[in-house]
């Protein structure tokens, strides 16, 4: 007997949960967001010049084949930016020699001053026809890491960059009372 | 007959995976690059790891009786995801001219902008990705994974305003000009390096520096 006052009160319960819900009810997700405060894992002082900034946007994809019926395919596009300068870190001693109105400057060789250049934070997922894991994530993000730092080392974006370094110290110098700038 | 024709529907469904489908070569997208010339100083470098959470229930909401009543449905939803990120602060030389520094003969004074902030990489842990599922909740999909990292993204900007970041920069910026003024033939004593303090104070202000972010990072 009780058991079928229990299917019964069920049933009703349902019942009204549907006719609630095609009345125009609506499915709303409720969030809740537990906020651990950003940890602070390491602080370094540097002193790196940036002369270039490429912003790059890298498309990388993958088939991982699968017996049945069709491959797994992924696609994700990534954004990064490479900042190409000197690190004054490789610089050598006495990089700077001057002489009356005139100085002398050894720049260390352009390089891009990030060890790494994504912004995981704005990738997005193009395509998706399987089950994505982190190890596929993980592969397609060292892909586009290579694929970005390999074209914004061109050799047009490295003397660009050169140039722009001369430029900005001839400047430099020069307000502070250089007539003539020279670099090795 | 009617046979035939279920299988040929099913024919065409299996080839439409074989050979209707584009290769992801041809899906390739254009690759976006865009170069610009900077004159920047980087000066300090923060290494900062973040736990983003998110958890959701679902919940009917309608009309009974002319009141907005929210049914909760039973079981949940959570998500952690680790992301570490690179954030450095800079000394912008790009507007950088003769106004900036004042020589009286053997005394330099350099006035330099507030320093600024950007996020140079972020990476996301995704094996320590955990998720908590109740059994008739479906797991979390690319696009709110994307969303949720997008917000952590802004926290981790928002969180710095309570950092040193600033006063770091300012003495790292000190540090690294020093030596080549130095080398330019003035000495240590003479030389005066000062910021714009205006903006140096404002720079503490979560909104300034969302603001200030934004516009060099996005």
């Amino acid at each position: 007997m009780i058991k079928k006052i229990v299917i019964l009160l069920l049933l009703v319960a349902v019942g009204a949960f549907a006719f609630l819900y095609f009345r125009g009810g609506k499915d709303m997700r409720q969030k809740t967001q537990v906020d651990i405060p950003t940890e602070i894992s390491s602080i370094k002082e540097i002193a790196e010049w940036e002369f270039l900034t490429v912003e790059m946007e890298e498309f990388e994809d993958t088939v991982i084949p699968r017996k049945i019926i069709s491959d797994d395919q992924f696609a994700r596009i990534y954004k990064g930016t490479a900042r190409l300068g000197v690190d004054m870190k490789d610089a050598a001693e006495n990089w700077v020699v001057t002489s009356h109105d005139t100085v002398r400057i050894t720049l260390p060789a352009i390089r891009i001053l990030d060890e790494d250049i994504i912004d995981d934070t704005q990738t997005r997922t193009f395509y998706e026809n399987g089950k994505i894991t982190p190890a596929i994530k993980n592969a397609l993000y060292e892909r586009a890491k290579q694929d970005m730092r390999r074209r914004a080392m061109s050799k047009e974006n490295i003397t660009a960059a050169r140039e722009n370094a001369q430029a900005q110290f001839t400047y430099m110098f020069r307000s502070m009372g250089f007539k003539m700038v020279h670099f090795n | 007959m009617k046979r035939y024709g279920w299988l040929a529907i099913l024919l065409a469904f299996l080839m439409e995976g074989c050979f209707l489908s584009k290769s992801p070569e041809e899906k390739r997208a254009d690759v976006v690059m865009s170069i610009a010339k900077s004159a920047r100083l980087y000066t300090v470098q923060y290494n900062v790891h973040k736990v983003l959470t998110y958890q959701d229930f679902s919940a009917i909401e309608t009309n009974f009786l002319f009141e907005k009543i929210s049914i909760p449905i039973p079981g949940e939803r959570k998500i952690v995801l680790p992301m570490d990120a690179v954030l450095k602060a800079y000394i912008d030389f790009s507007s950088f001219s003769d106004e900036n520094v004042s020589v009286m003969g053997d005394h330099i004074t350099i006035t330099l902008p507030a320093p600024k902030i950007e996020m140079t990489s972020a990476k996301v842990d995704y094996t320590g990705e955990k998720q908590f599922l109740s059994w008739n909740r479906f797991s979390f999909t690319e696009e709110e994974r994307e969303s949720l990292l997008k917000k952590g993204r802004e926290k981790v900007l928002a969180d710095m305003k309570g950092s040193d970041i600033i006063e770091r920069s300012q003495l790292g910026a000190y540090n690294a000009l020093v030596p080549l003024v130095e080398a330019a033939g003035f000495r240590r004593e003479n030389i005066v390096i000062r910021f714009d303090q205006e903006m140096v104070d404002k720079s503490h202000d979560e909104q300034f520096l969302l603001k200030m972010i934004e516009r060099d990072t996005l």
